[in-house]
């Protein structure tokens, strides 16, 4: 308890200093908006060390899966004929790791909100922003942004990692292929807006291990249970499901692989239906939040 | 000036909170008293907006706390001093608070120094031991230089220097005309640093008083004699009007007479004494009578209340004049009650 220490040399201090109260009057212009809730809520991610670790795992699994997913593809391409040679998808082998990947931006998204309750520092929050939905509005803000740019470092990254892979000795792509750049930039997209999903599953819920919980219920255990339906209901709910999105968003679904994504919603449909969820989940929340006793 | 105004909070089936209305004035130090579970923290909370009551109003100058646009430069409050991220150190904990109503970061500084805190400002708060918890707790209460202080149990927790710390602050805030209002379960913390008090039981309202009238109404005074013919002295005594409490083997406590009267009376009928003393009443034995029908967790104390946690009040059985300053020292150890206050 070295700190403990420091603070008891020093305590003697303190008792001296109890006539400073008021030395000084805050800034006058003390009332909160948008802007300075929005600096509040970036000042509290950037100073916990688990943001950085959900980013340095957002980072190296994204890229790390990708690049032994392409390694493993490339050294067995000459297996590969015919039909399965022309829907050989070099950019999405190359993203395969935003399917973990999306585990660490879930984390961190349910996080932000969830440990304030677990901790309570809420009441502090609250105390100093009344108005709760804009509070809510300024984590979807700041975490977006971060999100958005760790995402999207992230696939570029591990596209250019996989494709360098990949050239040896199989085909692959270059940000000029058809569909490359839009399957590239649309799997940060997809990240980012996952994270704003477990954000808003955070709200909600309010418990650090619910929200994982039902985040990787929703991505992860809803797709095996859809396996267990008829053919016709998996063609019919299979496309709304966030996964599935996620699939169809980091793949080049032009030429030969448009067939395998028949069933599915095409990229952007997709990714509305993905924003819809993310909204949704978020506005319950707020509503909720504003309701509940905090 | 903080208003309660008929304000009723019921968890489930249970009425935290049961129409109670009280205001606390400017400039004073309003201390605010009930056993655990008597429903002051769910009162500070709805005080500061986090929970709703289900009817009635808590106004602060007159506005709702959520409509208030700078809340924190008109209300600080200390609830929960664990309320800290574990991993955030104490300066970006009051930072991020900070920002949210635009201060500055040497406005951070300032509080953390003026809480004894400058030195461990970039540990994690999670290193923190309760008393530095606390502290960091009443330096966010005062990150907004706030006209009004609400603060929850402040001293819990806290050693001796730190309580006197806490009770020469809170004086020092209240004497620049700021409204301070100050829950504890310690009756006798309060009278030291109070000049208003608002009692609560099972979330009603018991008493609203200046504290000098608190005192004065809830201190009776007992004279305890001791003689080896109190029969006899006991039955003068009453046809004299006084009334006898309590009398065993050589020893008696009355009242309802002055302790003169009693002096005269055995000398006028020959009865030799051995002790005549006069005891007051501690205030926390006041405010033990006062709520001890409302106390929630009552525990082991219930129908034992006087031989149990509570022996303080029985100091006086070894002759001492008066038991009040003997029992506020000792309040701290001898409480049976927990500090938690949730």
């Amino acid at each position: 308890m070295e700190a403990v220490d420091e603070y008891n040399e020093t305590r003697k201090v303190s008792i001296a200093s109890l006539e400073q109260v008021a030395v000084s009057r805050p800034d006058s212009a003390s009332h909160y908006d948008i802007i300075s809730i929005v600096r509040s809520e970036w000042t509290k991610l950037r100073t916990l060390r688990s943001t950085l670790w959900s980013l340095v795992a957002l980072a190296v699994l994204g890229i790390g899966i990708g690049a032994l997913v392409s390694a493993a593809k490339a050294s067995r391409f000459h297996h590969h004929i015919g039909l399965a040679a022309a829907s050989f998808d070099p950019t999405r082998i190359s993203l395969s790791g935003v399917l973990l990947a999306q585990l660490a931006i879930g984390v961190l998204g349910a996080l932000f909100i969830t440990a304030e309750y677990t901790t309570g520092t809420i009441f502090s929050t609250f105390s100093a922003v009344p108005r709760r939905h804009l509070v809510i509005i300024a984590k979807v803000i700041v975490f977006g942004l971060v999100a958005l740019v760790a995402s999207e470092i992230t696939c570029f990254i591990s596209f250019f990692v996989g494709q360098g892979i990949l050239s040896g000795s199989a085909p692959y792509a270059t940000l000029a292929t058809p569909g490359a750049l839009r399957a590239v930039v649309a799997a940060g997209l997809y990240l980012t807006v996952l994270g704003l999903l477990a954000l808003g599953i955070g709200v909600i819920v309010r418990h650090t291990a619910a929200a994982i919980t039902t985040f990787v219920t929703i991505l992860l255990i809803l797709p095996l249970i859809l396996q267990a339906l008829p053919t016709s209901y998996i063609d019919a709910i299979g496309k709304y499901l966030p996964a599935n999105i996620g699939i169809v968003l980091l793949s080049n679904t032009g030429g030969a692989n448009a067939v395998a994504f028949q069933h599915m919603f095409s990229p952007w449909v997709g990714f509305g239906v993905l924003c819809i969820y993310a909204v949704v989940a978020l506005g319950v929340g707020t509503v909720l939040t504003i309701r509940r006793d905090a | 000036m903080i208003e309660v105004q008929r304000v009723i909070k019921r968890y489930g089936s249970t009425v935290a909170v049961d129409d109670l209305s009280f205001q606390v004035k400017p400039g004073t130090v309003t201390g605010f008293l009930g056993p655990n579970g008597s429903g002051k923290s769910t009162t500070m909370r709805i005080i500061m907006g986090l929970d709703y009551p289900d009817s009635g109003v808590a106004l602060i100058n007159g506005h709702r706390y959520h409509d208030l646009p700078n809340p924190l430069s008109v209300v600080g409050a200390l609830l929960e001093a664990r309320a800290i991220h574990p991993g955030r150190t104490a300066y970006n904990h009051l930072l991020a608070l900070a920002y949210a109503n635009r201060f500055s970061s040497s406005r951070v500084r300032e509080v953390l120094d003026i809480v004894g805190l400058g030195d461990v400002a970039n540990k994690r708060a999670g290193k923190f031991s309760l008393g530095m918890s606390q502290r960091l707790g009443i330096a966010a209460a005062l990150l907004g230089d706030p006209e009004i202080l609400l603060l929850d149990e402040p001293v819990n927790g806290l050693d001796p220097e730190g309580i006197l710390w806490v009770r020469n602050l809170l004086k020092g805030l209240a004497k620049d005309g700021r409204t301070i209002f100050v829950s504890s379960h310690l009756m006798s913390e309060m009278a030291l640093t109070a000049d208003h008090v608002v009692v609560i039981g099972k979330g009603h309202l018991i008493a609203d008083a200046p504290m000098v009238q608190f005192i004065a109404d809830n201190s009776s005074k007992r004279i305890v004699v001791r003689t080896p013919r109190t029969d006899q002295l006991a039955q003068s005594l009453r046809e004299a009007g006084a009334e006898i409490y309590e009398i065993s083997d050589g020893k008696m406590t009355v009242g309802g007479i002055s302790i003169e009267e009693v002096g005269e009376m055995a000398y006028s009928i020959g009865i030799p004494l051995h002790e005549l003393s006069q005891v007051t009443d501690s205030l926390e034995k006041a405010f033990m009578d006062l709520t001890s029908e409302s106390v929630t967790y009552s525990g082991k104390l219930a129908g034992s209340r006087d031989s149990t946690a509570f022996s303080f009040n029985d100091i006086h059985s070894d002759g001492n004049s008066t038991v009040s300053q003997a029992s506020s020292q000792g309040v701290g150890q001898a409480s049976g009650i927990d500090g938690g206050s949730r």
